[in-house]
């Protein structure tokens, strides 16, 4: 069928990268940049989701006078900005000490005392706001820039955009909460593809068992058996392509399993950690085991990143409350233990990408669907509810200017107040480091030509790009 | 505050300026009138006059919501003089001074209303702000005719069919040619039969013809072999599950809320059921559309109509709400529905103008929201209705029949009833003459149960008469009123007296008793009740009639345990006074009311009526009941249906819908009343003409109702759309390309049509011929442009290199679902149950359209096969084509499987003798009913192996010393492995006539692996019975906990055997025979013995499993080529699993390339 061929051709600037699991596609889409719009700065993203929202108070965005009116009422609060109206209490002081790192001062709460290590190498922006004060469309707005299902994740845009430098893995990966803690919320439809074709949706990698679906042949077969089997389907296929007419989509499927043969291969190879030195275990907290689970994740993206993957998303938490950051119950212990899982982790992936001179290349961003009130939700060991009006998002690596700060929350942290960032904004930035304008990677669907960052239009955090 | 009123105050004085500037106290005056404005006036014009002049429509032209419209006037002039209230017309209108006056149809205003209305004039009839928004309420976007004139909006076009110069009888190819022709190009040959019939099934089933349906069509040398073809498959209730599957695809159909809980509908599938009935049913699309909508409008009574509106409410729906939220999101489902409507049935899209007027397409904001007006109060709700049943209808015949015979036995008693008696009965009656108890007794009893039951001599006398056999004495003791104490234990005593009647009197006795107690009158028995008590006042009341004259009453109380008693009062005598009036009323007078007062009151005194009135209740619950079916049904009026709600903190509907600023809820501007699309509205009523005003009686608004009479209006409203999307739609499934490219999209962003006289025809053609989808397949799939080949055109390719003109036919991939289906049919595997709850299992049989849909938890394969997210609609899936999809098919284990059953299944059988008796039993096992097979008469012998250290619950089925089926799963849920090895072993006689298969039990050679371990005893006890072909076969029983050294006795249906578990001995080691084996799950159909043998073949050699399997898969045989590398792929894989010592090496090599199969491109598309 020709026009399979044309259309091909159209998204086919992935190049073979993309063949590998999205590639082949023969499809309605159209809009795709196939080459970046202007020269990159990244060339991967990996994006660590605090998952559940992390309070901003108690980690990255200090705030003094949170000492001084502890225990006071908050005036004229709305209880709707919370998920529980409820349970409003007074004002707390965050339960952790802050301390100033680096040249460039800033402070940082004792439980990410390892990444503060790196604060001369991050950007914090500390205005972000959304309007949901609920997980699953603050997630999915999040992933997806709008509130309820249906729509692609960032991951899935760049996929889409700009397909993957690798020929054996996928290009977006996701990774969750291993320790049996469940999915964020709204689960797949945080990666999925949305109206984007399937193929461009985030690979999950199964968190128990092979990291990917179907990887292993049926351990009766040999190896060479099964590269028979494979030999047998191209040998046939090709007999048939011979009597056809057109061939990109039979060839394109030939392609496939090829490829597929080849992920086989790859694809355990990535995740082979014990081929890493020990040093390198040990930087990360392998042998450590409150973040190991964590640690081994961020290895893997680092594997990942390496070869090619061009988008990873990682998980830190489970569904919710105690399973994940949403401490609406002690926030002192659940952050602390949070903080334990990933600190360690997350610095080690800060060096180990600088020490390989990949950081440059490999933009880290950090953060959750939306803040924590400062105000305590009363309970025996209180805790913070959510936020929508204000947040912490940091970046490092990937073109971003270190030990920068941006925008600001009001002097209790309740509400962005100055350079406030949309989230369309933060997609906006991060499609930009990687060479993409926002206002032109669109996608058409049932009429519409629809693009991440949506209809009310976004701006880049220039402030924080090198 | 001052400082705004002054802005407005200036801001009015600059609006009048022309008029009243320079009267003076023209300041004052305008705050008074601005005061009256905002206090008395302004809501008696929103009530009573913006409706229709500005709010949601503009009668007359006039337009009141500026005040710059009010002096404007409509067609009448002027509306207000400012400061001149007398010679307003406003005023003479609401006066009815002038004609017609106002408000219209309705009430006149208040004189109070009038007042202020004049005054407000007189003070310059000023406004402090519109009474309407005007960005949507008020301005009535503009529809310009050229916007009228986009070709989709347009009325469906008279359309000629082509000339040409070769008839054509089938119009569409008339078209199709002459447009290939004015590009020089001409369509491609006919396909030979083998693609065409391929063609079809993929098409219209989803699944390849098996062999011998593909040799019914190829053999068929008639010249309509393929339109009949073609009527099959349009026949076959595989149409609609295939069909049904584009169709969900279209309107997100899901079974789960999705978002977080992503809490679970158990009854969404009613609707997917309910798509593929009318599908295979060819329910008229308009009525489809229709019933969608409004079903249970429309048609209440309708199960099918009512499962129809589960269109509206499988969508997404959040669960967990916060308070802030709650309006946003009933919006947000609001606007799915709405959204999908306007999609699935008329391709436009419509959600951007929930914040502003459509940027392309002449939908307004304002169309929007009032279109979205029509669901505002639409809720999710369960309903259970009575399933139609022939059976049911029958049975319900023959028992109304019998219930009208108890009711008119009854009838006819009543009609004589007791009313005789009732003539000599008087107001006053004599009071009664009470004879002295006498009593017998004790007669010792075994307690005061079977006393009561014993018939003992002194209630044997007739007429309850003291009989004179018994001795009686008198009991002068036994006082009235009183609880009178018998002191034996375990006894029975009789109690008599006689009761004189001076006239005819009805009377209340009362009893008590302990325990049990039987009261007779004149030998009727009036009481009859066993047991245990204390007697009290009052326990037994027995109203009787009593004829004048003398009344035998005979008692018996059994006492049990401990003392007894009994208790005796007349309650009352005479006539209640609700009765003693009427009774004075002679029978001729009494008007029906008090006849039948009467007779209800003697029902009381008449054993005969209770016995007959008794025998309709108990009839009554034995009415046949129609079987209860729950379905989720989208309506209004009833409780919503929500599961797994969390922290929702408000309604689930609110009772209007605004028009919203920038679609925020929190900015409301004024409600939204119903309305269409203007652009598709064409009548001078307007909305009116739709709008269908609900019954006095209805639950709901018919708001749905009215939307769906304009949806399918071809005349004046959207059906002509409606039309053009559908069979736009059927082209594009049948094509793989619909003649408009966008199927979602006729705005004018979507593309234009490649043969816009082909697509007027085509929906013209339709609502010709009463919405008949099928009547448009049938047109499509018998056009000689649907027939063409698909072979190369260098040529015509240079030409049209997108084939958009269709000079030959786009081969296609199969869709996820399709590729599935096909490997179960082929490897014998598919269940064809239809319709019912789904399930998520991903190794499940049944065809993949029965797969529940989670929202966050799609199939896998599905999903990797391109399947929508069911979230929007999608009108055409994108292919993509990917490694993991590779990777599926040649690792998944469930994939393995089926390769395995297709191995087995086109194992080398197709043989006379011993093996056609293996066939026989392969196909039933395989469950393919629909095999025909020859088996010569003879003995033959079915095993069933159980091997030694076998970990699963299965067994190895061998006929004739043939394997049929490897690891047959025959054991139910609770059957543990078993340990040790064991053969049953049955012979059955196949004799002449094809047809009866006699079973014997064969004595316990036991065989393991294929070696007989040891003799058995010959031939036991044998037990006959006889099996129909075609009949269904129930190994249920087979093997059931047989324990060492036992023999049983089982059956299979009506065939008995005997089964026994003996010790094995393998190289010296005796094993103890099977130890816990537990009844199989083994049910399946005999396939038809044929007596013609002519198409059975010997082979048995790899050849035979290619080509089996190029049969089945491919419906052709293999290329030399093709079996060359195909046998010897098969060689080197069983010698390579052979040398790794695999047991079953060869079945191993053939599943390997049985999966080979499955992943080829011929497969998979379709030429």
């Amino acid at each position: 069928m020709t026009t399979n061929r044309r259309e091909f051709i159209k998204i086919g600037g992935h190049g073979l990268g993309a063949l590998a699991l999205s590639g082949l596609c023969s499809s309605q889409s159209s809009g795709a940049v196939q080459t970046p719009h202007f020269q990159p700065k990244a060339k991967s993203v990996i994006w660590l989701v605090m998952n559940g929202g992390q309070s901003h108070v108690d980690t990255w965005d200090y705030k003094p006078q949170l000492v001084e009116s502890h225990g006071q009422k908050l005036e004229g609060f709305n209880n709707e900005i919370g998920f529980f109206p409820k349970q409003v209490g007074a004002i707390m002081q965050s339960p952790f000490t802050f301390k100033q790192y680096g040249q460039s001062g800033k402070w940082v709460s004792e439980i990410f005392s390892k990444v503060a290590t790196h604060v001369d190498d991050m950007a914090f922006v500390h205005s972000c706001h959304g309007k949901s004060n609920n997980h699953s469309p603050a997630l999915f707005t999040l992933n997806t820039g709008v509130s309820h299902m249906g729509y692609p994740c960032v991951g899935s845009w760049v996929s889409f955009g700009l397909g993957t430098d690798n020929n054996d893995l996928p290009s977006f990966v996701v990774m969750t909460d291993p320790l049996g803690r469940g999915l964020p919320k709204g689960q797949a439809q945080n990666w999925g593809p949305g109206f984007l074709p399937g193929s461009f949706q985030g690979t999950a990698l199964n968190t128990r068992g092979p990291q990917i679906d179907n990887l292993v042949r049926d351990t009766v077969m040999t190896r060479q058996q099964q590269r028979r089997q494979f030999d047998l389907i191209s040998a046939l296929n090709k007999e048939h392509q011979q009597t056809r007419a057109t061939t990109a989509d039979l060839e394109a499927r030939i392609t496939s399993f090829e490829l597929a043969y080849r992920m086989q291969t790859a694809a355990p190879e990535v995740f082979d950690l014990d081929s890493e030195p020990e040093s390198i275990r040990e930087l990360y907290g392998l042998n450590n085991k409150p973040c190991q689970h964590f640690a081994r994740q961020c290895l893997n993206a680092r594997r990942m990143v390496e070869r090619g993957v061009r988008f990873v998303q990682l998980y830190s938490g489970g569904t919710e409350n105690q399973k994940s950051w949403d401490g609406h119950i002690d926030i002192a212990g659940n952050h602390r233990g949070f903080a334990a899982e990933v600190d360690q982790p997350i610095a080690a992936l800060l060096t180990d990408l600088k020490q390989r001179g990949m950081l440059d290349q490999t933009l880290v961003v950090c953060g959750g669907e939306f803040g924590r009130l400062p105000i305590a939700q009363v309970g025996a060991k209180p805790g913070r509810d959510h936020n929508p009006n204000a947040f912490t998002t940091w970046f490092a690596g990937g073109g971003i200017k270190g030990g920068v700060t941006y925008g600001a929350t009001d002097e209790l942290g309740l509400e962005a107040v100055r350079n406030k960032v949309t989230i369309h904004d933060l997609h906006a930035t991060i499609l930009h480091q990687l060479g993409i304008d926002h206002e032109n990677l669109t996608h058409r669907f049932n009429g519409l030509d629809i693009k991440l960052t949506g209809v009310e239009g976004a701006e880049l955090i220039r402030d924080i790009i090198a | 505050m001052m400082k705004s009123l002054s802005i407005w105050l200036s801001l009015c004085a600059l609006c009048v300026s022309n008029t009243a500037m320079a009267e003076s106290g023209h300041a004052e005056k305008m705050k008074a009138g601005l005061a009256l404005f905002e206090r008395q006036v302004r809501a008696v014009l929103l009530e009573n006059c913006l409706k229709c002049h500005g709010g949601e429509s503009v009668k007359s032209d006039f337009n009141m919501v500026t005040r710059a419209g009010l002096l404007k006037g409509g067609q009448d002039g002027p509306a207000v003089i400012p400061g001149d209230a007398e010679n307003s017309l406003l005023l003479k209108k609401i006066r009815h001074e002038s004609a017609p006056g106002m408000p219209a149809k309705a009430d006149p205003l208040t004189g109070t209303a009038i007042t202020h209305i004049k005054d407000w004039i007189n003070a310059g009839a000023p406004y402090d702000k519109p009474l309407a928004d005007q960005a949507n309420q008020s301005v009535v976007m503009e529809i310009s005719a050229k916007e009228r004139e986009f070709w989709s909006f347009l009325r469906l076009q008279p359309t000629a069919v082509p000339k040409s110069s070769k008839p054509r009888p089938n119009p569409i190819d008339a078209f199709i040619v002459e447009t290939l022709a004015n590009k020089g190009l001409a369509p491609s040959k006919e396909a030979d039969k083998r693609t065409l019939i391929r063609r079809v099934y993929a098409d219209a089933i989803g699944m390849p013809p098996s062999p011998k349906e593909f040799d019914r069509f190829v053999n068929d040398p008639a010249e309509d072999a393929y339109d009949r073809l073609v009527d099959r498959a349009l026949a076959s209730t595989h149409f609609g599950e295939r069909w049904a599957r584009h169709w969900l695809d279209v309107v997100r159909f899901a079974e789960s809320g999705g978002f977080e809980l992503d809490g679970d509908r158990p009854l969404a599938y009613r609707y997917r059921d309910f798509v593929i009935k009318a599908f295979n049913e060819d329910l008229p699309y308009d009525t489809f559309v229709q019933w969608q909508i409004a079903g249970d409008e429309i048609a209440p009574k309708n199960a099918e109509a009512l499962k129809a509106t589960g269109f509206l409410g499988c969508g997404v729906r959040n669960a967990v709400i916060t308070k802030n939220q709650v309006e946003k999101e009933r919006y947000d489902e609001l606007d799915d529905i709405l959204s999908t409507t306007t999609v699935s049935m008329l391709g436009l899209s419509i959600g951007c103008a929930r914040c502003h007027d459509h940027k392309y397409d002449p939908i307004s904001s304002r169309d929007y929201y009032r279109m979205l007006s029509t669901f505002t109060t639409t809720v999710r709700s369960v309903v259970t209705h009575a399933k139609p049943s022939a059976s049911v209808d029958k049975a319900l015949e023959a028992y109304d029949r019998e219930h009208a015979k108890r009711v008119a036995a009854l009838a006819q008693h009543e009609a004589r009833g007791n009313i005789d008696l009732l003539g000599a009965l008087e107001a006053e009656p004599v009071p009664l003459v009470l004879g002295q108890w006498q009593s017998t007794g004790p007669i010792k009893v075994a307690g005061y149960a079977a006393g009561h039951h014993a018939v003992l001599t002194p209630e044997k006398a007739e007429g309850s008469r003291a009989a004179t056999t018994v001795d009686w004495r008198a009991r002068p003791d036994i006082v009235d009123g009183k609880v009178h104490v018998i002191n034996e234990a375990n006894s029975a005593f009789y109690y008599h007296r006689l009761i004189t009647a001076g006239s005819v009197t009805p009377v209340t006795l009362s009893f008590g008793s302990d325990d049990a107690i039987k009261v007779w009158l004149d030998g009727v028995l009036l009481v009859d009740h066993l047991i245990g008590r204390g007697a009290a006042a009052d326990q037994e009341i027995a109203p009787v009639l009593l004829t004048k004259g003398d009344h035998h009453l005979l008692v018996k109380v059994v006492n049990g345990p401990g003392i007894g008693g009994l208790y005796f009062a007349v309650k009352s005598q005479g006539m209640p006074a609700a009765i003693a009036p009427i009774v004075k009323v002679p029978a001729s007078k009494r008007n029906s009311e008090q006849t039948k007062t009467l007779s209800q009151w003697t029902h009381q005194f008449d054993p005969e009526q209770q016995r007959l009135s008794a025998a309709i209740a108990s009839h009554l619950s034995v009415k046949p009941q129609y079987a209860q079916e729950q379905i989720l049904v989208s309506t209004e009026g009833r409780k919503g249906f929500r599961p797994r709600i969390y922290n929702v903190q408000g309604p689930e509907f609110y009772a209007q819908t605004f028009f919203l600023k920038r679609g925020n809820p929190n900015a409301k501007r004024g409600p939204a009343s119903q309305g269409f699309m203007q652009v598709l509205m064409n009548h001078a009523d307007g909305e009116a003409h739709w709008i269908e005003q609900p019954p006095t009686d209805a639950k709901s608004p018919y708001r749905r109702k009215s939307l769906a009479r304009w949806i399918v209006d071809v005349e004046h409203g959207a059906g002509n759309l409606l039309a053009r999307v559908i069979v736009n739609r059927l082209w594009q499934y049948h094509f793989g390309k619909g003649l408009v490219a966008t199927p979602n999209d006729f705005g004018s962003q979507g593309a234009r049509p490649t043969h816009p006289e082909l697509l007027e025809w085509l929906a013209g053609e339709l609502v010709r011929n009463g919405w008949s989808l099928k009547h448009i397949h049938r047109l499509i799939m018998t056009s000689d442009t649907y027939k063409q080949s698909s072979a190369p055109s260098p040529r015509a390719a240079s030409a049209d290199p997108e084939n958009a003109l269709l000079w030959t036919y786009p081969r296609r991939r199969l869709e996820g679902e399709a590729v599935r289906d096909s490997i179960l049919a082929i490897s014998g595997q598919l269940d064809r149950t239809m319709y019912g709850k789904g399930t998520r299992d991903p190794t499940q049989k049944r065809r993949s359209i029965y797969f529940t849909v989670k929202r966050t938890l799609l199939n896998p394969m599905l999903n990797l096969y391109d399947a929508p997210e069911a979230l929007t609609s999608t009108g055409r899936r994108n292919v993509t084509t990917t490694a993991p999809q590779a990777l599926l098919l040649v690792n998944s284990p469930y994939v393995r499987k089926l390769a395995a059953a297709f191995a087995a299944r086109i194992a080398p059988q197709y043989d006379s003798g011993p093996n056609a008796a293996s066939e026989l039993f392969a196909a039933s096992i395989h469950g393919s009913p629909d095999v025909d097979i020859a088996v010569p008469n003879g003995n033959y012998t079915l095993q069933l192996l159980m091997y030694e250290g076998w970990q699963s619950r299965s067994a190895d089925i061998v006929i004739e010393g043939k394997m049929i089926r490897k690891n047959y799963n025959m054991f139910d849920e609770q059957g543990r492995t078993f340990d040790h090895g064991s053969v049953l072993r049955y012979t059955f006689t196949l004799t002449d006539g094809n047809i009866d298969v006699e079973f014997k039990e064969h004595g316990p050679n036991i065989h393991l692996g294929g070696l007989i371990l040891s003799k058995g005893k010959g031939e036991s006890a044998v037990s006959k019975g006889i099996l129909k072909s075609n009949s269904d076969i129930d190994f249920k029983d087979v093997i059931k906990a047989i324990n060492f050294g036992e023999t049983r006795n089982l059956s299979i249906g009506n065939v008995k055997f005997t089964a026994a578990a003996v010790n094995t001995t393998v190289d010296g080691v005796t094993n103890k025979a099977a130890g816990d084996v537990h009844a199989g799950q083994f049910s399946q159909k005999l396939p038809t013995i044929l007596k013609d043998k002519s198409h059975v073949r010997l082979a048995d050699d790899l050849s035979t499993f290619v080509s089996n399997a190029y049969r089945f898969a491919l419906n052709r045989e293999p290329s030399n080529n093709e079996l060359q590398a195909a046998t010897q792929f098969i060689e080197r894989q069983e010698r390579e699993y052979v040398a790794g010592g695999k047991a079953n090496s060869r079945s191993l090599a053939v599943t390997d390339f049985c999966q080979a199969v499955f992943c080829l491109n011929e497969f998979i598309y379709v030429d």
